[in-house]
């Protein structure tokens, strides 16, 4: 039925409904979420155009500074090279390292046997179970002069957490992490249309044939959704880093979140901190955009 | 070129469950083999054998000469169409088509050029540019089948392909496969639990049940000389009447008694041996069990029944009566006024009558196949005992008859 004829039956009788009365029932939710959640994340941001200490005089008077912070960053060597430590980590260990090899892990234990899928993917889990501070510790050992890396290396003199520190970290990291990866491939890997895999298979097309043309496209959802939950959650790791290192040797593996800690609670600094915090949350705003284009552009 | 495909004591065993058991089939060069079977008979799991997405757990699987128990699916030269049609979702009906022969390598222009002939045969040429979800049913069923034939392979492997289509396009597309088929004779191996697509489509039909070829034969052959119960209730629709009888031999002369009538065997049909007497159960087609006032003269016997349902087709009418504490279903010319309760008499021709061992539930009685009644035909008493194998090969009529049949029926 055209629109116009459907015009002389009065209003649509299926529309959205909407009843004042649900916002008194959703009250004490929405209370709860804005002084918990909306309130914290708006006065966060006030915080960062201001001068606030953590100790003194500032701590209790302190004013809105307007671009201050913002200047003094653009000026800050630690937080340029800090924001750059930031995003090697993130691009390498998470979106290029755990992807990839979470992807690869996904992919070879769906077709390994049984025995195989289990003890591997049980191991992986482990790694991901363990607290971080004993994956800190473990990796920490690990690399030491002396470690076992050291003696695999044949250079029981080197220390790798000194020589390139970023590096172990960004393993460290990847190694604890990537089971969170392989669950989510081998997830979006068993929704896939077995027929058309076979199909493909049937049809003549070689092994990693199939895998470019084929099951790479059709994961793409699952890409996606694993880089923006892999981007988020390691743009805010500190516990691992900062057991590792503390952020050293001198600034090498200081990354955002450590910086932020340093300069508001060693440094007392608490307004600089918080507008470091806001960049933080800007690099993970970015990504995320950046994703979403990728995943609309071509499906 | 076209090659036979061969099943030599093929089985298939998943955990603990028998999927194909001592499974031995030969499908001919250029043949056109319907398996069918009920849900879980085996019949896709023996057609995924043959394309080689399942192992066979014991036996040999032949396409042409060559072993290939071990051979990969993609070194088969096999095309296979899915029941899903498992069309490539991200890409357009072009690309789909043009995957296989990509995959192997095929020169650009060639490509684009079989593409177009392949679209042009299938009808798709307009829809070159349009992703699987922006086609019908129909057109997606066109382009899985395309994306078989352009391949030109050794083997079609069809999975039910027909069966998520609406009834009226699976009876065009029904017809069209069969052109298909007559068009580029590749020899192929098409799985279905319809047994209106088996019928009407196959050269020869291999029925399965429970992992177990139930009998190869050509579809008048199968309808009219079913091997045991469950070919004879499985093809014909409405299904076969069973009644428990009775066989009685005196003076040389067998007969059957069942539904209160006694039938004496017609001269050309053979008994075998050991079943001149005792217990048997009686098959009757709907078809053949008439409305007295409607019936042939051929029709000797007359039942007494009560009509239980009546079920209008408009063409005619299957009415469900009570007969000797028996129900039985007959087919009835349409308006026949019949209603339910009435008292019916129903005719019978006794030449029509199939005779099943009352325990194993296989025939034993070999009747002279309609039409061909004259045909001198050596019915052994051995052939019930044969695999079902030696029985086809000489039950197999002559390839041209096949055709013509089949031409008669889409012309």
């Amino acid at each position: 039925m055209s629109l116009a004829v459907a015009a002389g039956l009065g209003p649509r009788l299926d529309r959205e409904r909407f009843q004042w009365s649900s916002l008194l029932m959703l009250s004490p939710a929405l209370a709860l979420l804005g002084v918990l959640f909306v309130f914290p994340v708006l006065y966060a941001g006030y915080l960062g155009f201001t001068n606030l200490a953590l100790v003194g005089s500032r701590s209790r008077d302190y004013e809105f500074t307007g671009l201050d912070n913002i200047t003094r960053m653009l000026g800050d060597y630690v937080f340029i090279k800090s924001s750059w430590l930031t995003i090697i980590f993130v691009v390498g260990s998470a979106i290029v390292g755990q992807t990839v090899l979470g992807m690869a892990l996904a992919i070879l234990l769906r077709n390994a046997l049984v025995s195989v899928r289990v003890v591997i993917g049980s191991i992986v889990i482990v790694a991901w179970v363990l607290p971080e501070i004993t994956v800190a510790l473990v990796w920490y050992a690990f690399s030491q002069a002396g470690g076992t890396l050291s003696i695999l290396l044949r250079q029981t003199d080197t220390n790798f957490l000194v020589t390139v520190p970023m590096l172990i970290v960004s393993l460290a990291n990847l190694w604890r992490n990537v089971a969170f990866s392989m669950l989510v491939f081998s997830a979006g890997l068993r929704n896939l249309p077995t027929e058309v895999l076979e199909a493909a298979e049937v049809e003549g097309a070689s092994a990693w044939r199939r895998y470019r043309l084929v099951v790479l496209p059709l994961l793409k959802p699952t890409i996606v959704t694993n880089l923006l939950l892999v981007t988020i959650l390691n743009l805010s790791e500190f516990t691992l880093i900062y057991a590792m290192t503390q952020g050293g040797p001198g600034i090498e593996t200081m990354t955002l979140p450590l910086y932020v800690y340093q300069e508001a609670f060693v440094f007392h600094q608490l307004g600089y901190g918080t507008a470091i915090s806001l960049v933080l949350v800007l690099i993970g705003a970015v990504f995320s955009l950046l994703f979403v284009r990728a995943s609309r552009s071509q499906v | 070129m076209l090659s036979e495909v061969r099943f030599e004591g093929v089985h298939k065993i998943f955990g603990t469950e028998t999927a194909v058991e001592d499974l031995n089939l030969t499908v001919n060069a250029g043949e056109f083999l319907v398996l069918v079977g009920p849900s879980g008979c085996g019949k896709t799991t023996t057609l995924r054998m043959l394309a080689g997405l399942e192992r066979p757990s014991y036996g040999r699987i032949l396409i042409g000469d060559r072993l290939v128990n071990n051979v990969s699916p993609r070194f088969r030269d096999v095309a296979m169409v899915f029941q899903s049609y498992a069309l490539y979702p991200h890409m357009n009906v072009y690309d789909n088509l043009a995957f296989g022969m990509r995959a192997r390598g095929a020169a650009g222009g060639l490509i684009a050029q079989q593409v177009k002939e392949t679209a042009a045969v299938l009808g798709l040429g307009h829809l070159m540019k349009r992703r699987p979800s922006e086609l019908s049913g129909g057109q997606r069923q066109r382009v899985a089948l395309g994306r078989a034939l352009i391949r030109q392979p050794q083997v079609f492997l069809m999975d039910e392909p027909l069966s998520n289509l609406d009834a009226g396009l699976r009876v065009q597309m029904r017809a069209e496969l069969s052109r298909l088929h007559e068009r580029f004779r590749v020899t192929t191996l098409y799985v279905t639990h319809d047994q209106v697509e088996a019928m009407t489509m196959g050269d020869r039909i291999a029925v399965m049940n429970s992992g177990r070829l139930q009998q190869v034969d050509a579809p008048e052959t199968l309808y009219d000389n079913p091997a045991n119960t469950f070919v004879a209730g499985f093809i014909g629709s409405p299904r076969m009447n069973f009644v428990p009888g009775r066989l009685t031999t005196a003076q040389g002369a067998t007969a059957v008694e069942f539904l209160g009538v006694k039938a004496p065997l017609s001269s050309r049909a053979k008994l075998t041996a050991d079943a001149a007497e005792g217990e048997v159960m009686v098959g009757l087609r709907p078809e053949d069990l008439m409305w007295r006032r409607a019936a042939a003269p051929e029709s000797t016997l007359t039942i007494s029944a009560e009509v239980d349902v009546v079920e209008p087709m408009g063409h005619e009418a299957y009415v469900t009566a009570v007969c000797a504490g028996e129900t039985v279903t007959s087919r009835f010319p349409p308006r026949s006024g019949v209603r339910t309760r009435e008292r019916i008499e129903l005719a019978l021709n006794p030449a029509r009558l199939h005779l099943f061992d009352a325990h194993s539930g296989t025939t034993i009685l070999q009747r002279p196949a309609a039409g061909g009644a004259e045909l001198p035909r050596s019915v052994g008493e051995a052939r019930i005992d044969e695999p079902a194998e030696g029985r086809s090969e000489r039950h197999r009529q002559p390839q041209s008859r096949g055709m013509q049949s089949r031409t008669e029926e889409i012309s």
